[in-house]
């Protein structure tokens, strides 16, 4: 088949932050389709294993004028210079250069965690505990997704699982190219109000690709330089700017005079 | 048996006083195995750390460690490349300093790692733009080298010279000590380096993110020198230590001040491009990443006074003191001295792997802090006993201190 | 040369070949191979390989009727999401919806009927036959019927399916059958208006379609009350589509998830709801926004001059005096008002919140009584009546038996108490149904699928199909426009020693039929009103009902994730009415409602703090709770259980607790451990806990009883536990 005719792609989300309710359905199906276990009896926030965290974060204002904003983190696929891809010893994270999409290889990793250092993103997560599912839940688990086992990195990867289904529905169509409305990660499925938009950044015409564009789409630590594939709408100038500090703290002074 | 392994012409304490000092000892060891195999068997969920705190107390500690050890390649580069043959009076006792800190610090790896059976993937899966995997193979690479030192200084014990052959193999051993100092510093400088690196090329942790000199970030070199700080400060350390425990002169006075001055101008090379490092990384390298440097001192204990007293109190200080031929001749200067020097090192390794990790990086992220767990504290405590009992084995049964006959006798 | 076995010619026989065997693939497979075991140990589960297939059905966690679309392993669902184009969800799910399939493996899943016995902090379970239960019931049923000691009653977790009609149907014929549902039921809400009218107003919902500023009291109108596409809907006006929504203004004492999401949040001083309807009301009648004519010719109780008349009662609640119940400012309060008349069509919703507890009677009474003034109730507005979901003839003639909230019953009553918690619905705290039993011998039985919630405090649980093993009907929401009707057929086989709540109760008021065959009576009942339409999962579109052949496709449709919807119906014009209800003491009990003498006149030493219990939609029970949900509560702080309080820092302050450490609380009833956290946006003096306890995650050794902030609730306090007073120490 001729190589050429393979468009590169570079699998971007944009997530708009003024309608995310902060329900937490994108972070369940996150875990059901990529085998994710339930925690253990002593899991906390710090040690537990969400690909994808909500986190609630609020303007500073005290009662009653306080607003909120929910802000859906997962790795943001950095394309330039991506931090995790560097320092991993033992090439166990790649970022695939048809899809732009940075790839964990829980299978060669050696669970020395420099990569969750590198990471501003906080957005990888270290097995603490062996997974364990209750009594006959393991044969409710997806068959597209191997299990972890304890003592490795992982993190998201835009549903590898549901890439590759697509690329065999597309394959048995005889086509090299996937059917976009095919390849759906989980969360932005499962959005009730349909705050993530997905689909290939390279691809003007795709609805990521123009509300990457849009004004009201912004980066997190987009000083970092990392060219992150994950945008972030809001009209709300304090959501904007959390972006980074000295976008924060810019505002701390306009406050304070 | 036990008098018969001692070197000849040297005075040693006791069987039972050497037995009562290793059992508290082998005691600890024995806890810190238990908490090994704890975290082992049961996995990391047995320590402290986690998705933020991925690194803790034993990173910490094997950076620190790994630093005291570069005495023992600092000293064999000055006394078989550079003929500083003052030094020869030290180095056996720097070369098993060096072996504990280095053997220690790759077992505490070991435990730490989540998938040790997989360690080897590194030599098989290598990713060559990794400090990681620069530090791993130069660990690995040198610590070959060290026992490859190590086995002279074992084969001259008075029972296992008596085999013709290992005297051969030591003889030969010894004659390529030149090589083995050479390939050992080479290593040394490598790992020490990447061992900086590690922090310094984390683009996504601007606190420990430095500008590039050369291929490497900034905080290589200063590693470097650091460890050529800290490793003969820490050789005089124990030397005095041992001197004060056995209760003998061991080695020369005038040595231990050579040690002092090695580490004094170390230092204040280190600190030297240490403030202008700093100075860069405060008004260039940080806030262009969009971090305002003054906040990551802006936080719970970390103050300035941090950074205070890694350059000046733990930095100058000590630097300027051994710098003085007149301070440093005196014990009373000399010891505290090098105390300080080793807290400044210990102090610039915390900073990196702890106060990196706890600085949060989005805006609406907290500072977090970390305790480690006692399983974390036995798993280190076991390398420090390994150490203790390794050293005291080497102390009693080999001849670590050429000069200890010559000194001892007059008394 | 001659091969000679000498030992040299051995070894360096042996020795060439491990030199040679290097350039062969053989080590270096050897050494990948034990990568490859490396990487997986043996105890990790594989995953399951088998044909994969979909299935389609209609989720039941709550009455949103949302359709669902497995994707099935060996026939076993392992990943849920909506179908397109379904009316309630279009292709989305919450949470709780999208882990739905491991209801099933719920580590407290029980698969045999046991006996309970209640430790100190555990539960210990025994084994009993299925037989020896109904065995008890319906001994302890014949001597409340014959006897005459102590009423049969069966709470409903899930009133309005058509099991619930099946049950009223046998409680009414048994003579001394109470059917009993929580007090914070929307049927009780809409009771409140046939008090108001004097006779059955019928059912009611709400045609969001139609608002353009809804005031929600305390209702999670943006978090989960509402369909997942009508809470799309309302928030469509946030982003970037251009598209318009109601605006929404949450008067909530918690800073809830609508209170987040909504356009304007008004706090409000705990339990002062019927207060602020009253100075709402006010505002309206002071300042004439409302149609007077027609209010005069409806209303009964509306002399603009006599003493004990809704005139007189809303006269007292100045926008000051409300001010100074509620805590809202004078000004928020008449300029909501005149926004609520200025921006119609206006909605009000009372409701509350599913953990939090009802409003209350009269405070529900005063929020209709703004609707009312509003024009939301009657014929353009937003407030429809619809037609109740056809059911089989039987039922009527039958007669039901009248629904009851748990309050209304007199205490010590009930002889023996069955609680349908085969569906989990909202919370309740035992407390208020324990004083409803006859102390010490009374029979309690629950029929559930898992060893939580109520069922904890039971004598004996016969266990029930977990959701997607049960076959269930979905009864129509509160916010449905029209009648909706939608089955959830399994998509798990059920365990051998389950059963469901139509066949107990079958066996023990010896009535044969199964819930199938009960199921199926109403789809035809449906199905011969000629109403509505149907929206069918296959094509993603409706179609009118009469375009299907026959029932039998009917049900077709509806057990593979369809959805019946009724026809609209012209509203009926705004009948005569009493705003403060029919009651003799209607106008002190609406006084006491507003001024709250009920539950502010406690002396106020120790100080206590004010704890604000909530809930979520389908996350308040255990049952509920799919396993992998301590990614929301343990792992994430996303969501809280009963085991973090949020407070004000000044709160925190003032009761000497720091963020992140413990405190307990305590009232009479007992003491709760709970981990503090500060949160400015809180207001101050208040404890903000969720009633829901942690999701198990994994199955421990013992059972532990559910930690649940409603156990602290001493039942005398008040009618309602949306606020309750406790001590909070530093533990």
């Amino acid at each position: 088949m001729d190589q050429t005719t393979v468009k590169k792609s570079r699998y971007g989300m944009a997530i708009d932050l003024d309608r995310c309710t902060g329900c937490g359905a994108c972070l369940i199906a996150c875990a059901v389709e990529n085998n994710v276990s339930p925690g253990q009896p002593k899991v906390n926030e710090r040690n537990g294993t969400t690909w994808m965290r909500v986190f609630e974060v609020q303007d500073g204002r005290p009662f009653p004028d306080a607003q909120t904003a929910f802000i859906p983190m997962m790795c943001q696929q950095c394309e330039v210079e991506t931090p995790c891809v560097s320092v991993c010893p033992q090439n166990a994270v790649e970022v695939d250069p048809e899809t732009g999409i940075v790839g964990q290889i829980p299978q060669r990793c050696l669970g020395c965690r420099y990569c969750m250092t590198a990471c501003p993103y906080h957005a990888r997560y270290y097995n603490w505990w062996d997974p364990k599912w209750p009594d006959g839940m393991e044969k409710a688990l997806n068959p597209d997704v191997a299990p972890r086992m304890r003592g490795v990195v992982e993190k998201c990867n835009f549903c590898h699982g549901r890439l590759h289904e697509a690329r065999a529905r597309a394959a048995a169509q005889g086509s090299r190219q996937i059917n976009p409305s095919d390849y759906i990660p989980a969360c932005v499925e499962a959005c009730p109000v349909q705050a993530i938009a997905f689909g290939d950044l390279n691809d003007e015409s795709t609805d990521v690709a123009l509300l990457a564009r849009s004004e009201r789409a912004f980066r997190f630590l987009a000083r970092l330089g990392t060219e992150t594939k994950v945008y972030y709408l809001s009209g709300r100038d304090w959501v904007r700017r959390l972006a980074d500090r000295e976008l924060a703290r810019s505002k701390k002074e306009t406050l304070h005079g | 048996m036990d008098k018969l392994l001692i070197t000849r012409g040297v005075q040693r304490s006791p069987f039972w006083k050497f037995i009562l000092w290793i059992l508290p000892w082998a005691m600890l060891l024995a806890w810190g195995l238990y908490g090994a195999y704890l975290c082992l068997a049961e996995g990391l969920n047995q320590t402290n750390m986690d998705n933020r705190f991925a690194f803790g107390l034993w990173i910490y500690l094997d950076l620190t460690v790994i630093a005291f050890g570069a005495g023992a390649f600092f000293t064999g580069f000055l006394l078989y490349i550079l003929k500083r043959h003052e030094l020869k009076s030290v180095i056996n006792s720097a070369v098993v300093l060096g072996l504990i800190c280095y053997s220690g610090a790759i077992v505490v790896l070991m435990v730490d790692v989540g998938q040790p059976l997989r360690a080897w993937f590194t030599f098989w899966h290598p990713n060559v733009h990794s400090m990681l995997t620069e530090v791993t193979f130069c660990l690995t690479l040198y610590l070959t080298v060290l026992i490859l030192e190590y086995a002279p200084i074992v084969m001259k014990n008075r029972q296992i010279r008596k085999v013709p052959s290992y005297l051969v193999f030591e003889f030969n051993l010894h004659k390529l000590m030149v090589v083995f100092a050479g390939v050992g510093a080479f290593l040394s400088f490598f790992h020490q380096g990447s061992l900086g690196g590690l922090y310094g090329v984390l683009r996504g942790r601007p606190f420990a993110f430095r500008e590039d000199l050369g291929i490497w970030p900034s905080t290589f070199f200063l590693f470097v020198l650091s460890a050529m700080a800290a490793g003969p400060s820490f050789v005089l350390l124990t030397t005095w230590l041992v001197e004060k425990l056995s209760k003998k002169r061991l080695v020369k006075r005038e040595t231990m001040s050579y040690l002092g001055k090695l580490s004094g101008v170390m230092l204040i090379i280190y600190i030297l491009f240490k403030s202008v490092d700093t100075l860069i990384w405060i008004n260039s390298t940080s806030p262009s990443s969009g971090f305002p440097a003054f906040e990551y001192y802006d936080r719970a204990a970390f103050g300035t006074w941090v950074l205070f007293a890694e350059v000046v109190l733990f930095g100058l200080l000590p630097a300027l003191v051994l710098l003085r031929k007149k301070l440093r001749e005196r014990m009373v200067w000399l010891i505290p001295s090098a105390v300080f020097v080793l807290a400044g090192v210990a102090l610039n390794r915390f900073v990196l792997t702890i106060q990196t990790l706890a600085l949060p990086t989005l805006v609406f992220d907290e500072f977090l802090s970390y305790m480690p767990s006692w399983q974390e504290v036995a798993t280190f405590s076991m390398v420090i006993a390994y150490g203790v009992l390794l050293y005291s084995l080497s102390f009693r049964y080999l001849h670590l201190f050429p000069q200890e006959r010559e000194l001892t006798q007059p008394y | 040369m001659p091969l000679t076995l000498t030992r040299r010619n051995v070894l360096k026989f042996v020795g060439g070949s491990i030199a040679g065997m290097m350039v062969t693939p053989l080590p270096w497979k050897l050494l990948d191979d034990v990568a490859i075991w490396t990487q997986n140990g043996p105890w990790i589960p594989k995953v399951p390989r088998g044909p994969i297939t979909t299935a389609f059905s209609t989720c039941a966690l709550c009455s949103a009727g949302c359709g669902i679309q497995a994707r099935c392993v060996n026939t076993i669902p392992y990943a849920l999401s909506g179908i397109r184009n379904h009316p309630a969800n279009n292709g989305t799910l919450c949470p709780s919806g999208v882990a739905g399939h491991h209801l099933a493996y719920h580590p407290l899943r029980l698969k045999s009927p046991v006996q309970l016995f209640r430790r100190e902090e555990t539960i210990e379970v025994q084994p009993v036959s299925s037989e020896e239960i109904l065995g008890k019931i319906s001994a302890a049923v014949a001597i409340s019927r014959n006897a005459g000691e102590g009423t049969l009653a069966l709470l409903d977790q899930r009133p309005g399916r058509s099991v619930s009609l099946f049950y009223r149907n046998q409680l009414a014929m048994h003579g001394r059958g109470v059917y009993l549902v929580s007090p914070t039921d929307p049927i009780l809400i809409t009771q409140c208006l046939d008090e108001m009218v004097g006779t059955s107003f019928g059912p009611v919902g709400y045609n969001l379609e139609r608002v353009r500023t809804v005031l929600s009291f305390s209702a999670p109108v943006l978090d989960g009350w509402g369909t997942p596409v009508q809470t799309s809907k309302m928030l469509a006006h946030r982003g970037s589509s251009g598209q318009k929504g109601a605006r929404v203004i949450q008067i909530d004492s918690r800073y809830s998830r609508s209170a987040q999401l909504a356009d304007q949040w008004i706090p409000i001083k705990p339990n002062t709801e019927a207060a602020l309807a009253f100075g709402l009301a006010h505002v309206l009648l002071r300042e004439g926004l409302y149609d007077k004519a027609l209010i005069q010719s409806r209303a009964l109780d509306f002399q603009t001059k006599g003493k004990h008349s809704y005139f007189d009662l809303v006269g007292r609640f100045t926008p000051d005096h409300t001010a100074e119940c509620t805590g809202v400012s004078r000004d928020v309060i008449v300029a909501t008002a005149r926004a609520l008349a200025a921006q119609g069509p206006s909605l009000v919703i009372g409701d509350g919140d599913s953990g939090g507890g009802p409003l209350g009677r009269e405070a529900e009474m005063a929020v209709w009584g703004i609707n009312i003034l509003l024009g939301a109730l009657g014929s353009n507005g937003a407030i429809v009546h619809h037609r109740a979901v056809p059911a089989p003839k039987e039922f009527s003639a039958n007669g039901l038996s009248p629904v009851q909230g748990v309050s209304d019953i007199p205490d010590h009553s009930i002889g023996v108490l069955l609680i349908d918690a085969s569906e989990q619905g909202d919370p309740l705290p035992w407390s208020l149904l324990e004083r409803k039993l006859i102390p010490d011998q009374s029979l309690v039985v629950a029929f559930s699928p898992t060893l939580t919630g109520l069922a904890q405090h039971t004598h004996y649980i016969i266990p029930t199909p977990a959701h997607l093993e049960a076959l269930t009907d979905v009864p129509t929401m509160l916010s449905s426009a029209t009648g909706t009707f939608s089955v959830s057929s399994p998509l798990l086989r059920r365990p051998e020693g389950t059963m469901d709540a139509r066949e107990i109760m079958g066996k023990i008021f010896e009535v044969e039929g199964t819930l199938e065959e009960l199921l199926k009576q109403r789809t035809s009942a449906i199905f011969e009103s000629r109403r509505g339409r149907v929206f069918k999962a296959s094509t993603g579109s409706s179609v009118q009902l009469t375009e299907l052949g026959s029932s039998d496709e009917l049900w077709a449709e509806l057990t593979a994730g369809g959805m019946w919807m009724d026809d609209p119906v012209r509203s009926k014009p705004l009948p005569e009415f009493h705003f403060m209800g029919r009651s003799p003491a209607a106008y002190e009990r609406m006084l006491d409602a507003g001024e709250g003498i009920s539950s502010s006149n406690e002396p106020d030493a120790p100080r206590k703090i004010t704890v604000l219990p909530y809930g979520r939609r389908a996350e308040v029970g255990g049952a509920q709770l799919s396993p992998l949900m301590t990614k929301l509560y343990q792992e994430s702080g996303l969501h809280r259980s009963s085991k973090v309080a949020v407070l004000n820092p000044a709160t925190a302050k003032e009761f000497n607790v720091a963020n992140g450490g413990r405190g307990t609380l305590v009232t009479e009833r007992g003491t709760q451990e709970v981990t503090i956290r500060v949160d400015g946006a809180v207001m101050p003096g208040v404890a903000e806990i969720a009633v829901s306890p942690e999701p198990v995650g994994q199955a421990g050794t013992e059972i532990v009883q559910e930690q649940d902030i409603l156990e602290l609730i001493v039942p005398d306090q008040a009618p309602t536990w949306r606020a309750f007073r406790a001590t909070l120490q530093k533990a």
